[in-house]
């Protein structure tokens, strides 16, 4: 089921009035139903995998609690490691390493025979495996208490707002939750419904109008040059953003509504001054995932200084396939995990400099940091977006051909005509980037919510539905599309 | 009930009202009579406002709510053959489905989409070459489906909230008196940049013809009589087309679509394509133009065009 529907617009509601209505105890019946039930609108047979994920590590956690060596526990945690990541293999790596593998043989002329399958990927498979094996490594390490719970487990590993693209729950955080009873309180509910409103206004009116521009040059690059794709490009880096962020948005907003907290995903990214900086404010639940069970278990930082670079190389290259099957992710992660080396080793020279030209801390400084940030993560975002390699490279050397005609007004005109979008829809746009730059902007010093609930009603209620009617006016309505982070 | 669940309830109430009297204005407006129950605003105004802002959807709703047998679908070209004329010589009612500035993918489109809501028995399908050029691509039908089928996107749609808003002036202020066109402005206009736009960029259409064969397959199972008519240009337009290198194309594109129904040809060099008087920009032949094409077309014997076999 997709947030973005008219089934969750009804569902949603039922399923939050039957909570309220139902005694603590019974709560997880209902939210357990609710989940599977979220999970199968898409695909039936695909529940199966995810009962199967929670009772390995429903399983493996309960014998790992039972024993005290760490040696003996290690096996049980290489079984629940080996079975969930075996699934995750087989669904949604297969296909693609089958295909390598085969590309190389036929290179050397040699027979080789393995078939690929013809499956569909199950929706949201990285987030729940995840979050089930942080569960699991949380109890190896004794970091969490082992859940004896079968049905608030299950939950745990479904619960229907972050099921299918995240945020990336940690067990100590989320399932404690479970076994607190949520009364109503209109100011939570309020506050909940304002987070999802704000997330829908960034898929739906955002997100969505910007893909109309990105999906129509990507797809056909042969058809476009120099600012058409300069302008996809950019559009593509708020249309993820708006899109990932407002699903999380609703996310958070629907748990809340029913009384749970979710953790924080995003916090405007896009004003980061280091790549660093920006992998603390990007999908935060999955940085520090791989932070915590990969480059932290690899060393982390307290190592020798090539050993440092290779664990935050191989944990970027890992996050980017995590992402995807496809070259495309392995060498936006494998960029990023540069970016990040190359700010380490320049360090010193760059401190050396801003310290000459005593720069540090000027207002220009911090803007050119911001500036250099957003042009790297838009740099790697070409080739999260483009269809396979050559793509992306198409892209990084038509980019700029027609730099030279930046000046020529009524050419730069023609060509955003030329993306198949009317200079109104192209206006409305820019003006929604603008706007929700804005939003972020306003939200450094506070909750925006926070701050509306200071104002007078009508100002408060003027803001509710102006966002109300952009969602239902500015949407493009024939696109009911999925979220981009659906696929992973 | 708990106090802070009444609160909910009875804010949540008031908070809604503005929405569903927005709802309760389109089904009383309702410029393009989707839910066909009111009649507030009247009939002229409504098909003024929705036939300037979305023509396409106005004529699918129409054509939905009054099916007939016989259409005509294609572009604005195809939009002045006289349907009043047609019934004299034939005696059917011929609708036409037509839309500004149609592709042939939406042509396609309004075909299936009016095979849905009808019986079809004959079908004239307007087609000139700039339309068979795989560039040549958009998708407002796909659009239109949805909002037929999804009252939702219908209510909650800023092309309608702006068709009501124009309605509304219409039937309380009149029409605003359409500024005539400087006619031989527009004709250069059209001439150098709307050619340009037709045939700077060609390339072959190899989905749009597997597309028509499709349908020349069903009106030949289904005994559908298919026509495809290619409407006269004005010679200087023409010539354009054969500045940018596309006469052998021309030719083909003939050739090929000569293949589907019965196709005939108004675009060769003849009194009319000759005749500036005869066309109000150099690809709108003028109504007395449109009248003497029908009449040829369903004529015996074709005098002026040319079937192409």
């Amino acid at each position: 089921m997709l947030f973005n529907s008219l089934q969750f617009l009804i569902f949603f509601p039922i399923v939050v009035s039957i909570f309220f209505l139902l005694p603590q105890k019974r709560r997880w019946i209902l939210l357990l139903i609710a989940s599977y039930y979220f999970y199968m609108c898409w695909k039936v047979e695909y529940i199966v995998l995810i009962i199967a994920s929670t009772l390995i590590d429903y399983y493996v956690a309960k014998q790992m609690a039972a024993l005290t060596k760490k040696a003996k526990r290690k096996k049980w945690l290489l079984i629940s490691l080996f079975s969930n990541l075996g699934i995750l293999f087989g669904f949604k790596y297969f296909n693609f390493i089958n295909e390598n593998v085969q590309a190389i043989f036929d290179n050397f002329n040699i027979f080789y025979g393995v078939p690929t399958f013809d499956i569909l990927l199950p929706v949201g498979i990285s987030f729940y495996t995840f979050q089930t094996l942080s569960y699991t490594i949380d109890v190896y390490n004794g970091k969490t208490p082992v859940q004896n719970h079968l049905g608030i487990f299950a939950v745990y590993v479904s619960f229907f707002p972050q099921l299918v693209a995240g945020p990336i729950e940690r067990s100590n955080h989320l399932l404690p939750q479970f076994f607190v009873e949520h009364k109503f309180s209109y100011d939570r509910v309020k506050f909940g419904l304002q987070q999802m409103l704000w997330g829908f206004f960034k898929k739906v009116v955002i997100a969505d109008r910007l893909a109309i521009v990105v999906d129509g040059v990507y797809n056909n690059l042969d058809n476009y040059s120099g600012f058409s794709l300069l302008v996809a490009t950019l559009f593509f880096t708020f249309q993820i953003y708006c899109d990932f962020s407002g699903y999380s948005d609703i996310a958070i907003g629907s748990a809340r509504v029913m009384g749970f907290e979710l953790m924080d995903n995003f916090k405007r990214p896009y004003f980061s001054k280091s790549i660093s900086e920006f992998w603390q404010r990007w999908h935060i639940s999955l940085s520090t995932w791989f932070r915590d069970y990969l480059y932290i278990p690899l060393g982390g930082n307290r190592v020798v200084k090539w050993r440092w670079y290779y664990n935050l190389f191989i944990t970027f290259l890992v996050s980017g396939f995590w992402h995807g099957a496809n070259w495309t992710f392995i060498v936006w992660g494998a960029l990023h995990g540069t970016y990040l080396i190359m700010a380490i080793g320049l360090r010193k020279p760059k401190q050396y400099i801003l310290d000459l030209f005593k720069l540090n801390n000027t207002y220009a400084h911090k803007t050119y940091q911001v500036g250099f940030t957003f042009s790297l993560a838009v740099f790697a975002w070409i080739f999260f977006r483009a269809n396979n390699i050559s793509d992306a490279f198409y892209v990084i050397s038509n980019i700029f051909s027609d730099i030279g005609d930046y000046t020529n007004l009524s050419l730069m005109k023609l060509k955003l005509r030329g993306l198949g979008v009317s200079q109104n829809d192209m206006l409305i746009s820019f003006g929604l980037i603008v706007f929700m730059e804005l939003y972020n902007l306003y939200e450094r010093s506070g909750c925006v919510w926070k701050k509306l609930g200071n104002k007078p009603k009508w100002i408060r209620w003027g803001v509710y539905y102006i966002l109300i009617f952009g969602i239902l006016f500015l949407a493009p309505y024939s696109r009911v599309s999925n979220f981009i982070y659906f696929q992973f | 009930m708990n106090k802070e669940v009444k609160i909910l309830v009875k804010k949540g109430s008031v908070f809604i009202l503005p929405i569903i009297a927005w709802i309760c204005i389109v089904i009383a407006i309702d410029p393009f009579n989707y839910f066909n129950v009111s009649d507030i605003i009247s009939e002229k105004s409504k098909k003024q406002s929705a036939q300037k802002l979305n023509s396409l959807l106005y004529n699918a709703i129409n054509f939905k709510n009054n099916p007939t047998n016989s259409i005509i679908i294609g572009d604005s070209r195809i939009r002045k053959l006289p349907n009043k004329r047609i019934k004299e010589l034939t005696g059917d009612d011929y609708y036409t489905l037509h839309s500004n500035a149609a592709k042939l993918n939406e042509i396609i489109d309004l075909f299936w989409l009016a095979n849905d809501y009808s019986q079809l028995e004959n079908v004239i399908i307007g087609i000139n070459f700039n339309l068979y050029n795989e560039y040549a691509y958009s998708n407002r039908v796909a659009d239109v489906k949805e909002l037929i089928y999804n009252p939702f996107i219908y209510i909650f749609n800023w092309n309608i909230a702006e068709t009501i808003y124009l309605a509304l002036k219409n039937e309380f202020f009149g029409k605003a008196k359409k500024q005539k066109k400087d006619r031989d402005k527009f004709w250069k206009h059209t001439i150098s940049t709307v050619a340009k736009n037709h045939y700077s960029k060609w390339k072959y259409p190899k989905t749009l013809l597997s597309e028509l064969s499709e349908i020349d397959a069903y009106c030949k199972e289904k005994n559908i009589k298919l026509t495809l008519l290619i409407v006269p240009h004005h010679k200087e337009f023409h010539d354009r087309l054969v500045e940018f290198g596309l006469t052998e194309e021309e030719e083909s594109f003939k050739n090929e679509i000569s293949r589907f129904g019965t196709t005939i040809d108004y675009n060769f060099p003849n009194t009319i394509t000759n005749c500036k008087e005869c066309f109000g920009d150099p690809i709108h032949t003028t109504d007395s133009i449109s009248r003497i094409i029908v009449e040829d077309l369903f004529s015996d014997s074709l005098i002026i065009g040319k079937l192409l076999q």
